[in-house]
């Protein structure tokens, strides 16, 4: 080839080759994949309840408040594992003005299906009274500030390609202890007294909107525990009932060993009652009672139950565990952070960077550990920490 | 209005005959009974024989030219005329018994000239061998010429640095942006081959609608002035189009491909530019008989290069206030990133590709009759660069135009002693199809392209729904298929912040289509006498069927489409004779022109009123007289001549005025109005005197003043009788007078042409005020026109081969030094005027070169050469402010502007690092959440990027090489 056919040769090259203006591309959420810790959600309200997408790409959470549901709590949404753009699970079940809270999604041992529980029924304790009442008067003290307090809930299996309502779902209500209207009391003439009792696990849902009562499948994926607040219950799934797990009292955050041997959950100490009295009055006298009964929380026990035999077996201060894969190790929260124990209780250690961490999940290939992180303005956010 | 009539029906089932080659050849026939109006595609050439020593007229001379064959024989005076002679250069031979013949090499023929020849026959006892001499060539003054017209040869348009037929007309004085003498786009008229085409429905937006590539093209004559009783439709100017004919002798072609690909990213615009012709005898089919072939390819990356890039606006293009905020924002740590976050020196989604073919074949017939036929058909489309969708990677705005003209001409010719006839007729189809719309994602993702250009035409979405019967599509009651909702933000680098300024989802909303076809027929017939007096007369008819649709909303199920589907109709004819005195000094050119017109509308002047009477709109006609005179001043030896001429001219107004509209009329008001009709002709009347001097041998300067008022010029109403508020009126009128000067130098090696133009344009606004109406006159105020500008100069110079010598290199520089256009200030929309005077925008220059070197032979092919070209646009990088805002007289807008489109609710809720919302430039603070203070800062960011100036300046620098072959 001689010069000259070189050039054109070139030139055509040239002319062929090049191309146009790109269009703008926008790559702003680069979080290093290999980061040893990352903040995944930054939301000013709560995210909880972190949960692995079966292959570990994804962190499924239920998130209070979020793009265009605004306050609506317990939207279910999944983000990548290292940081990104959210989205919702379900496009058609939380769709619209209809929006159901769900809480504590855990995704099948084989992921064809997730478990959550859809929050049915969620009250704000009424310590402001109803017009025509304008004063609230309570005694021996005031009550704490105005929160949620969980009365209904149904656990739910769902398959991820199901696209059909909720309903259609296999599912199990159940009935959170903590609201009753108690018609044998007549004071003041009134039809009845309004009782609420603030067990454990509703202060703590109270305070943090922590769901302790959540779900966790059996290996074998056919059932589930779960607590009612008061104790843990085993779900075979689709059946009309749960049988109590026996020795689990105030049991809760289930968590069912790899090996389907062991549950782990936490069991909530308290101390005697104390009960509040109050009474709404207005231009016609006193119009509503309600009586408050709270308990102090003097501790959280991590426990290991034998399903099959009601083995007991306790490992010290525990809240929220988590298995790893192998079943070797267990993450709890413990004094404001995330610690390591092995399930036979031999050793615990702090995972680093986990301070003020709780609801630990670790990943498929336990080579993450998803968790949440109160921040200063006291709302959880979900971070990952890559685990030695 | 009424569709479909009876008689329409008619119409269009005899146009389907067209389809067939039979049919076709019968309404051929039936136009040529008809009669028609046209311009001549061919020139003439007068002459005289003389004896050589005495001096005497020989009479009895056999006068030929060699190619095509053409004869006559010279009167007792010696006189003789050749009509119907090709343009170009030509072979004249003369023979005599009893003298040597004499051939005329070169002599140059020009489409609509007379070629003046003069021939001295030497005396010869004995038949010897003749002689050959050098025949005519450019005349620097001519003094039968009352016109103001300049011409662009074949063998220049080939070497100038012009990419469009366009360009090269832009160097013809007083013609500048489209603008012919002040007169708005659209008030000048394309005459191809001797046959008048108009894009009758919208030339004042999209120009010509037809394009031919330059090296099709065998002479670019401008007519600015003066033209005769032979061109109608025309206000302003005629560019008279004459195409190439095959070579009768052998085979020639040339081909070249240049590019700017090697450039480095500030100078690529992306064009690459293929173009190849060739012409020759097809002698199987007869002596004489040639085709000529061209086809034209541009492949643009970059498709609009009066862009200085995606740069948004800089303090320097606002007022100080709003600079303040700019620099504020490019200071700031975390805000210097929003300062524009996307720049680019080209433009994306800017892509297009040209794509021409143009096919002439001739035929002689007889020794008398010739048959042309012509086809040509083009497509141009791109990718419209919408600031609104400038972060939208999935939608963008495009349009496609596609052109068909096919012609067929008949051409006869009798040469007699002392005088010649000819007759011409012609039959043309043309269709005009224009589609504006969101694009199919797979044209600018899929389409396969090779350096811009693609074979398959742009795809758009919902294009066969929008084309289907309109009564189908209401019944239907959807959206445009494949049409979404735009709107979003994600993917903007202002995320949620730039909702309501970018479309970062969903398409376009427009779906827009017309469609424009006309049948036409024309007849001329001519008398010449070899003293140069001639007597012409014509007529033409074109039906035209026009189609026009726009759906806007075209998301929305059930929006309604504006749709009309109507058959105007055009009539011409002409009369035109040509004396000269005696003393054949002195030239006299009279004519008169009828021209008509009819909508084919009928409509309700009241909309409101459904009992309203209909009103079936009727023939609008006018008569148009055209003189001219010429003659060289008395005692100059010939070496100066002035020139005359006046005429009333008129246009139809362009269709699109029946229709309801948005139009930037010749005050640039941009006014919607509801269409018209019952809009009769736009008019004017134009006079100038000029004068041209010969210096010399080599150098010729032409002064002329002109002056030229026009009426009836298309606007919004004033309250006239028999119209209603806010329906378009003919009741605009202006004035534009002007100088020019033109100077022309011919040299062995060298050509240079320069033009200057000293021009007012004034219009007197005719919108009412509100205060006005039963009076109208109390609102009229003269202001300048939008395209007045003042001064403007052109130089061309051609050199080597490109000023018409023999040589192995050719160069052509052409530079333009313009004044700006006036700063029009009134409110963009609505008709609300702030009668403050214009002021004008500053001046703008651009200079071209184009070389080109011929390298050598190409191995294989003896006679195949090849060569290297460099062209290279805008030379001196001027940025050439062409357009500033109305509101401000700056680039940018004023600050309240932007933040009228930044002002917006707080944000209900901040939003966090995980929403598909959030924006890591948004979180000014970087804690992952995007509170209402940085949602604000970002929108006035995003609407500050908005409004970015790309498309207020001229043509950006470009350098482009390639190779070039010829044989």
């Amino acid at each position: 080839m001689n010069f000259r056919d070189l050039a054109l040769v070139l030139l055509l090259g040239l002319t062929a080759c090049r191309d146009a203006t790109a269009p703008f591309r926008i790559d702003d959420r680069g979080i290093p994949e290999a980061a040893a810790i990352v903040q995944l959600t930054f939301s000013p309200k709560h995210d909880h309840a972190p949960a692995w997408s079966r292959n570990g790409d994804s962190v499924y959470y239920s998130a209070h408040g979020f793009d265009v549901f605004g306050t609506r709590p317990g939207v279910l949404l999944s983000v990548p594992r290292g940081g990104g753009m959210a989205q919702r699970l379900f496009d058609r079940l939380q769709a619209g003005l209809f929006v159901p809270w769900i809480a504590a999604p855990v995704v099948s041992p084989a992921g064809d299906r997730i478990a959550f529980v859809f929050l049915t029924q969620v009250l704000a304790l009424g310590v402001t009274c109803p017009p025509p009442s304008n004063t609230l008067s309570c005694a021996p003290a005031e009550p704490p500030e105005s929160e949620p307090v969980l009365v209904k809930g149904r656990v739910t299996v769902r398959r991820f390609d199901a696209t059909g309502p909720l309903a259609g779902d296999l599912s199990l209500d159940i009935d959170y202890d903590g609201r009753d209207f108690d018609s044998s009391r007549n004071p003041f003439g009134l039809p009845g007294v309004e009782l609420f009792r603030a067990h454990p696990f509703q202060q703590v849902f109270t305070v943090d909107t922590l769901f302790a009562p959540r779900v966790s499948w059996a290996p074998d994926g056919t059932r589930l525990v779960l607590s009612d607040g008061l104790r843990l219950l085993i779900w075979n799934v689709g059946d009309a009932a749960a049988a109590p797990v026996p020795g689990t009292d105030d049991g809760a955050w289930p968590a069912w060993s790899p090996d389907g041997e062991w549950i782990a959950f936490t069991r909530y100490t308290r101390s005697g009652s104390s009960r509040i009295f109050c009474t709404c009055s207005g231009p016609f006298g006193i119009t509503g009672a309600q009586e408050r009964t709270l308990w102090s929380i003097t501790g959280a026990v991590l426990t290991l139950v034998r399903p099959t035999t009601g083995e007991l077996l306790e490992l010290g201060e525990g809240e929220a565990p988590a298995w790893a894969p192998d079943g070797a190790w267990l993450y709890v929260r413990r004094g404001g952070q995330i610690w390591r124990l092995a399930a036979d209780g031999s050793t615990a250690e702090r995972v680093p960077n986990t301070d003020r961490g709780h609801e630990p999940a670790v990943s498929p290939d336990g080579g993450r550990l998803a968790f949440t992180r109160a921040a200063e303005n006291g709302r959880f956010d979900v971070w990952v920490v890559a685990l030695d | 209005m009424r569709k479909n009539s009876p008689c329409h029906r008619t119409l269009w089932a005899a146009a389907g005959l067209l389809l067939t080659p039979r049919g076709f050849a019968a309404w051929a026939l039936l136009a040529l009974l008809a009669g028609t109006a046209s311009a001549q595609t061919t020139g003439s050439i007068l002459g005289r024989v003389l004896d050589g020593d005495t001096g005497e007229p020989l009479a009895g001379a056999e006068v030929r030219v060699l190619q095509p064959p053409l004869r006559t024989i010279a009167a007792e005076d010696g006189r003789f005329i050749l009509v119907a002679v090709p343009t170009g250069q030509r072979s004249v031979r003369v023979e005599r018994i009893g003298y040597r013949t004499t051939t005329l090499e070169a002599v140059l023929v020009r489409a609509s000239r007379t070629t003046e020849l003069r021939v001295e026959l030497k005396a010869s006892a004995v038949a010897i061998e003749g002689v050959v001499v050098e025949g005519g060539g450019i005349r620097l003054i001519e003094p039968d010429v009352h016109v103001t017209h300049d011409v662009v040869l074949g063998h220049e348009l080939r070497e100038l640095p012009v990419d469009r037929m366009a360009e090269a007309i832009e160097l013809a004085p007083g013609v500048s942006d489209g603008h012919f003498r002040g007169g708005r786009v659209g008030q000048e008229v394309y005459v191809l081959d001797g046959l008048v085409v108009k894009n009758p429905l919208e030339a004042s937006t999209q120009g010509f609608g037809l394009e031919l590539a330059p090296s099709s093209l065998d002479e670019v004559e401008v007519l600015t002035g003066g033209f005769g009783a032979e061109y109608g439709s025309a206000l302003s100017g005629v560019v008279n189009l004459v195409t190439r004919r095959g070579d009768p002798e052998r085979w020639r072609g040339r081909a070249s491909l240049l590019t700017d690909h090697w450039a480095p990213a500030s100078l690529l615009r992306g064009f690459t530019g293929l173009s190849a012709s060739a012409g020759g005898p097809l002698r199987f089919l007869g002596s004489g008989t040639t085709l000529f072939v061209d086809l034209l390819a541009q492949g643009m990356l970059d498709a609009e290069p009066r862009a200085r890039g995606l740069t948004c606006l800089e303090p320097a293009d606002v007022d100080s206030t709003f600079a303040a905020e700019i620099e504020r924002m490019r200071e700031g740590f975390a805000t210097r990133g929003l300062h524009c976050p996307y720049t680019a020196p080209a433009l994306p989604f800017q892509r297009g590709d040209k794509l021409i073919g143009f096919l002439r074949f001739d035929r002689p017939l007889s020794s008398e009759l010739g048959l042309t036929a012509t086809l040509l058909r083009n497509r141009f489309e791109r990718e419209l660069f919408t600031p609104e969708f400038k972060y939208n990677r999935d939608y963008q705005l495009g349009q496609r135009n596609i052109g068909t003209l096919a012609t067929l001409a008949l051409d006869w010719s009798r040469h007699r002693r002392g005088s010649a006839y000819h007759v011409t007729a012609r039959a043309a189809a043309m269709r005009i199809d224009r589609h504006l719309g969101a694009l199919d994602p797979w044209t600018f993702r899929d389409r396969f392209r090779v350096a811009g250009f693609g074979a398959a035409d742009f795809r758009f979405l919902g294009e066969d729904f929008v084309r289907r019967p309109i009564n189908d599509q209401l019944a239907e009651a959807r959206a445009v298929p494949g049409y979404l909702r735009p709107g979003g933000a994600t993917g903007s680098p202002f995320g949620p912040a730039a909702e309501g300024i970018f479309s970062t989802s969903g398409t376009p909303d427009i779906a827009n289509w017309s469609r424009s076809d006309f049948l036409a027929a024309d007849l001329v017939g001519e008398y010449f006498s070899a003293r140069g007096a001639s007597l012409r007369t014509g007529g033409s008819s074109k039906f035209y069927r026009i189609e026009s649709y726009e759906r806007t909303d075209s998301h929305l199920p059930g929006s309604a489409p504006n749709y009309a589907r109507f058959y105007p109709a055009t009539v011409s004819s002409f009369l035109e004779t040509r004396l000269l005195t005696e003393e054949d000094d002195i030239t006299v050119e009279l004519g008169v022109r009828l021209e008509g017109f009819r909508s084919g509308l009928s409509f309700r002047a009241d909309r409101g009123d459904f009992l309203a009477p209909t009103i079936d709109t009727e023939w609008n006609l006018f008569v148009m007289p055209r003189l001219g005179a010429a003659m060289p001043i008395p005692g100059t030896r010939g070496r100066t001549v002035a020139r005359f001429n006046y005429g009333r001219v008129a246009q139809p107004p362009d269709f699109r005025y029946f229709l309801d509209t948005t139009i930037g009329d010749s005050l640039r008001t941009d006014i919607q109005r509801q269409g018209n009709p019952a809009l009769s002709f736009e008019r004017g009347a134009a006079y100038e005197v000029g004068l041209s001097q010969l210096l010399g041998e080599s150098v010729a300067l032409s002064a002329a003043y002109f002056r030229k008022e026009l009426t009836n010029l298309v606007a919004g109403n004033v309250p006239l009788a028999g119209v209603r508020e806010g329906q378009f009126s003919t009741a605009d009128f202006g004035e534009v007078q002007g100088l020019e000067l033109s100077l022309r130098g011919s040299w062995r090696l060298l050509t240079v042409r320069a033009g200057y133009a000293l021009q007012r344009a004034q219009g007197t606004v005719s919108t009412a005020l509100d205060d006005s109406i039963g009076d109208p006159d109390a609102a009229r105020e003269t202001l300048p026109l939008a395209f007045d500008r003042r001064h403007s100069a052109d130089l061309a110079i051609f050199t080597g081969r490109a000023s018409g010598a023999t040589a192995r290199w050719g160069a052509a520089l052409t530079a333009t030094v313009q004044a700006g256009y006036p700063l029009d200030r009134r409110a963009a929309a609505g008709d609300t005027l702030l009668l403050d005077r214009p002021t004008y925008l500053p001046w703008t220059a651009v200079l071209d070169a184009r070389a080109s070197f011929e390298l050598g032979s190409v191995p294989g092919c003896a006679r195949c050469a090849w060569g290297i070209v460099a062209d290279a646009r805008n030379l001196l990088g001027r940025e050439n402010v062409l357009a500033l805002r109305r509101e401000n007289g700056r680039v940018g807008p004023p600050l309240e502007q932007v933040l009228a489109l930044a002002r917006t609710q707080p944000l209900p809720e901040p939003i966090p690092f995980e929403s598909p919302r959030y924006s890591r430039a948004a979180d000014l603070d970087g804690d992952g959440l995007i509170t209402d203070v940085e949602y604000q800062t970002v929108r006035r960011a995003a609407a500050l990027d908005r409004f970015d100036p790309s498309l207020f300046f001229g043509e950006a620098r470009q350098v482009r090489f390639g190779v070039e072959m010829t044989f």
